[in-house]
């Protein structure tokens, strides 16, 4: 009995965190796509990464 | 999730910002040294080192900016060279010591102790991930992360995520089909030999078929994820997920730690590194960071041979 019970709860536990690193996964393609259109767009370019680094030789 | 944190979950994210914003400031520090240390003062020990080559053989030049021109003058010729065709490469721009460093050379015939640093800093690959990691490590296990933060530093955990998919901007089609295919030889090799020797070693110890069944997908595909979604084909107990997550887990750090000197002592190629850790390394976090340890050009080559090694996951629902 006990040890259906801590099956049930572990399969609970795991489709909830497969259900939000789903989710997660959205999030990370829409801020991905967001960069990479920036990219393209020439928002982000190479002085953007260059203002990144202060401490230069 | 962590620490039982919902990213996507926007009223979460106030407590997760101070940690993340830590995070931020630590990674951007660790930036900083790189680019100088690693980066900058690397290169200039190569040019000091030429330099003072030249100082010993009594070529120097008569003053600094003659140094200076002569300089620009071997890139601009090298330059005209690539854009004729006769060189493949195009030239990196030149890396110009500053006048105090070229007079220190001159007079002293000797290299500038922070140019030594950063020659041996690139030695024992001191790179921003090894700071990163055992920073992280020593902060963790030291004076620990106080409880305010500790939510953050899990929201900065997807953001490799993205930063893998950016990667692509890299890649051409060419190169992933020839490193696709050499990939998928090896994760072909790679899947069946885990799988095998799994089977084999696991009815010798008497191990139970649920934990042989996830340890099998877990090790010969990439690790977590797989074991997941191999776990209710193989009816596998919550205590055999948790030793086959923590055995990836563990065995994953083990490799990320010795992976890049193992490859740097035997002088591996950033390509043949790439498909090593590509292979051997499960967890995708662990295999970024141990590549990246060693190159750019072993990420690009890893990241390829891990998309086909999770390509395989669904043959092991079979």
């Amino acid at each position: 009995m006990a040890e259906e019970r801590v099956k049930g709860e572990f399969e609970e536990k795991a489709k909830a965190t497969f259900s939000a690193e789903r989710r997660e996964d959205y999030a990370v393609l829409i801020i991905a796509t967001v960069v990479v259109l920036l990219v393209l767009l020439g928002v982000i370019d190479k002085k953007v990464i260059d203002a990144i680094y202060v401490w230069k030789y | 999730m962590g620490v039982g944190v919902d990213l996507t979950d926007v009223k979460q994210w106030p407590k997760m910002l101070p940690g993340f914003l830590v995070c931020l400031l630590f990674a951007w520090l660790v930036l900083q040294y790189d680019k100088y240390v690693i980066g900058d003062l690397n290169r200039g020990h190569r040019e000091a080192t030429r330099l003072l080559k030249s100082v010993q053989e009594g070529k120097a030049p008569a003053s600094y900016e003659e140094y200076v021109q002569a300089r620009q003058e071997s890139y601009k010729k090298a330059l005209e060279k690539y854009q004729q065709g006769l060189e493949k490469k195009k030239p990196s721009k030149p890396f110009i010591l500053k006048k105090e460093d070229f007079d220190y050379i001159v007079q002293n015939k000797a290299i500038p102790g922070k140019f030594s640093f950063g020659e041996r800093m690139n030695q024992f690959q001191i790179t921003y991930v090894a700071v990163l990691l055992l920073g992280g490590m020593i902060i963790r296990n030291t004076i620990g992360v106080p409880k305010i933060l500790q939510p953050g530093t899990v929201a900065a955990r997807p953001w490799i995520k993205p930063g893998i998919i950016i990667l692509g901007a890299y890649y051409m089609w060419s190169d992933v089909l020839r490193v696709g295919i050499i990939g998928l030889v090896l994760v072909v090799l790679f899947v069946l030999g885990a799988a095998i020797l799994i089977s084999v070693w696991g009815k010798r110890a008497k191990a139970d078929d649920g934990l042989m069944g996830l340890l099998s997908a877990g090790v010969g595909i990439c690790g977590v994820s797989a074991a997941v979604a191999v776990a209710p084909v193989v009816n596998a107990k919550p205590r055999d997920f948790f030793y086959a997550i923590g055995t990836i887990l563990l065995f994953g750090t083990l490799c990320l730690f010795t992976f890049p000197y193992i490859g740097k002592a035997l002088d591996l190629h950033q390509a043949v590194y790439g498909a090593w850790v590509g292979t051997a390394i499960l967890n995708t976090a662990q295999l970024v960071a141990a590549a990246t340890w060693y190159g750019h050009e072993a990420l690009l080559v890893a990241n390829v041979v891990n998309v086909v090694r999770i390509g395989f996951i669904p043959t092991y629902e079979f």
